[in-house]
């Protein structure tokens, strides 16, 4: 009887050599290593997450050393790649598997919340552009303008 | 080298109480000095400040300078020395321009029967004077605030003169509650508020920032460093960063001056004619408790022994939901509309009124769509089926809770904590804190239409909060009323011991509402200022 773990290793494989095969992908998981983490793979990984990614480029490089910080290089590239290859619906196990469940659980939070755990406390690398208030286009951050006088009094259009 | 300040009026605190009574006197042509705890807030920087900050509470746009420590809700403890039972949660803004700075913003007045809680239900202590004698100085209060409120409805306080503003139109939220409420017995009215509607006294009418709480960025909602500023253009000299220590008092009981230290622990004194002690209930009464009377056994106006004691709050009670609709929280006023009813009645002999508002800002406010990612990110759920899961759950949420009255208490009480000092070595406050069943009935009357509010807006994952106290409300500790044996100052806040001290804001309130005590302490600031020109000119 095939498991679910195997079916997600045929994917990460088969999306490996998909990748592989398109000239820019690690010939390997274990080759993966921060260097490899571009802007554009970081961008990548970001809409994998969340669906969104971060826009402004020195911000989304403040939020990429930040996570390279906390969750170290090697994990980071790790959860990119997966990200890269696996199905949404089996990315969490193949995670787990890869014993990168919990930074890529970091990286996420981060990335919706705009703010960095550390062993010191948190940082707020951005609050008006952290990538949740995209998840909910119908109202907008705290202490932005949200429109004119009443404009609370109706339903937003969605 | 000690500085010696002078003026006609000394004021001690630059909140709503000390800028409106020392924009009255300083207008008039008094010499007004204000001293103030805290440090100046440069909104903008404020705003920064909040956005960079992770937990976003009502204190996080205004940090403590070291040496001047204030509440924070993420630790209640640090600066205040809870004896319990009940912790005490009432916050408090130590910064030129006060609490006011996060406040909510409405500004119910009280109802005439909040002035007579004895005499009408037999319980509290009745006010040393009416409604009807405060009544125009709430419509003075409101003109300088700048007050919207609906044309239709007086909530229970009747009016000589029209809001100055047209009001604040409810949020979509509130349409869909005001429905069910239908359904409960229940009526939504539309708050006053003490922000802008239109343009008003050279402000901008609100655009929805949703973050009144804790700061409004581009000042609609009114703050005192409104007054502040006036009295500063009138003439008045605020000194920030004066931490006032000590009420000096005089043979003939007058006090002479008070000493006051700078952050660097270097001690100066502001002498003047007339007194004003107006640092909110915590601060007046630890200042009057730290100042002795020369031949005296007792401390500054407190003969009676009832400085610190009736301490106030409201007991707060709250639940969340996900209603079957979508309200759209997190847009707009942090609330515009409120349950009319169990604010007032005769049941008020039996329990306490209580004021119920449903919260535009959803159950998580500022961080709502944060914690939900990290809610259902656990649970798997990846790009946008997590993203459906947030806004699914964020456009439902109900936060609705009463805010009811607490009774009058001796033993609620500020003392000193002589051996547990802040930084520049003055005692942190001592609070003793407790409700009975007078309280926890009124919550629980509340709570019960609260529930069937809920059932009929078909809410699912319904939590109960609370009880807690409520951290925007606080007053007692140095009660008003006729008679020298049993409170602090008299009808005209004036300190029964002491002719030239003025004590102002809601530490002279002997009960607590249903509704918030902004309006109120503007009005009794307003009234007070007229009383002390009039001492200045009859000394």
């Amino acid at each position: 009887m095939t498991s679910p773990d195997d079916l997600h290793r045929r994917a990460l494989l088969q999306g490996l050599a998909a990748l592989a095969m398109s000239g820019w992908a690690p010939a390997t998981l274990a080759q993966a290593d921060a260097a490899a983490l571009t802007p554009a793979r970081f961008a990548a990984l970001s809409t994998t997450l969340t669906g969104f990614a971060y826009k402004d480029p020195a911000l989304a490089s403040s939020m990429l050393k930040a996570l390279t910080d906390v969750v170290g290089a090697d994990a980071l590239a790790k959860i990119a790649t997966l990200a890269a290859v696996i199905a949404p619906d089996a990315l969490g196990d193949e995670l787990r598997i890869a014993g990168v469940d919990k930074q890529a659980q970091a990286v996420l939070v981060a990335l919706y919340s705009g703010a960095v755990t550390t062993r010191t406390g948190t940082v707020v690398l951005t609050y008006e552009q952290a990538l949740a208030w995209q998840a909910v286009p119908w109202t907008k951050p705290n202490a932005d303008c949200g429109g004119l006088t009443n404009y609370w009094a109706k339903a937003p259009q969605t | 080298m000690s500085d010696v300040l002078t003026a006609d009026v000394v004021i001690v605190g630059s909140g709503v109480a000390g800028a409106m009574t020392g924009h009255s006197l300083a207008r008039a042509g008094v010499k007004v000095l204000i001293l103030e705890a805290g440090p100046r807030v440069d909104r903008a920087r404020a705003v920064v400040q909040f956005r960079n900050s992770p937990v976003k509470d009502a204190n996080s746009p205004y940090p403590a300078n070291p040496m001047v420590p204030q509440p924070d809700l993420s630790n209640i403890g640090a600066y205040y020395v809870q004896a319990g039972p009940v912790t005490f949660n009432g916050l408090q803004a130590r910064v030129v321009g006060g609490t006011t700075w996060h406040w909510g913003g409405l500004t119910l007045r009280y109802r005439p029967n909040d002035f007579r809680l004895k005499s009408r239900f037999g319980v509290g202590v009745d006010w040393p004077l009416s409604y009807d004698d405060l009544e125009p100085w709430y419509a003075e209060a409101e003109r300088q605030i700048g007050v919207c409120g609906p044309p239709d409805y007086d909530w229970g306080a009747p009016r000589s003169t029209p809001y100055p503003m047209p009001p604040i139109a409810p949020s979509y939220l509130d349409s869909v509650i005001g429905t069910a409420c239908g359904k409960v017995g229940l009526t939504l009215g539309t708050f006053p508020h003490g922000r802008n509607s239109v343009g008003f006294d050279q402000r901008p009418p609100c655009c929805g920032n949703a973050s009144c709480v804790p700061i409004c960025p581009i000042g609609a909602k009114y703050d005192a460093s409104v007054h502040v500023a006036k009295a500063e253009a009138a003439g008045a000299r605020v000194e920030p960063l004066a931490i006032a220590h000590e009420i000096v008092i005089g043979a003939d009981r007058k006090v002479t001056a008070i000493r006051f230290k700078r952050p660097d622990g270097s001690v100066h004194e502001a002498r003047g004619r007339i007194f004003v002690i107006a640092a909110h209930a915590i601060e007046t009464a630890k200042l009057l408790l730290m100042s002795t009377v020369p031949g005296r056994d007792h401390t500054v106006a407190n003969s009676s022994d009832q400085v610190g004691r009736n301490l106030l709050t409201q007991l707060d009670e709250g639940m969340i939901g996900l209603t079957r609709e979508k309200l759209y929280p997190y847009r707009g006023p942090v609330e515009t509309s409120g349950i009319r009813e169990l604010r007032d009645g005769d049941f008020r002999r039996m329990h306490g009124a209580s004021g119920t508002s449903p919260s535009n800002e959803g159950w998580v406010r500022a961080l709502g769509p944060f914690k939900l990612a990290q809610k259902f990110a656990a649970t798997g759920l990846r790009g946008a089926a997590l993203n459906a899961a947030i806004s699914d759950h964020m456009s439902r949420e109900l936060a609705i809770g009463p805010s009811v009255e607490v009774l009058p208490d001796p033993d609620n009480r500020v003392t000193l904590a002589r051996d547990q000092l802040d930084p520049l070595g003055l005692p942190r406050p001592r609070i003793q804190f407790r409700w009975g069943r007078y309280e926890q009935d009124g919550a629980k009357v509340a709570m019960d239409y609260v529930l069937g509010l809920m059932n009929a807006l078909g809410a699912t994952d319904v939590q109960r909060l609370g009880p807690v106290t409520d951290s925007a409300v606080m007053g007692g500790t140095c009660r008003m009323g006729n008679d020298a044996r049993t409170s602090v100052v008299d009808r005209n806040l004036r300190t029964h011991d002491h002719p030239n001290l003025y004590l102002i804001g809601s530490a002279t309130f002997p009960t607590i509402t249903a509704s918030p005590p902004t309006l109120t302490i503007a009005a009794f600031a307003m009234r007070a200022g007229l009383q002390i020109r009039s001492d200045l000119q009859s000394s």
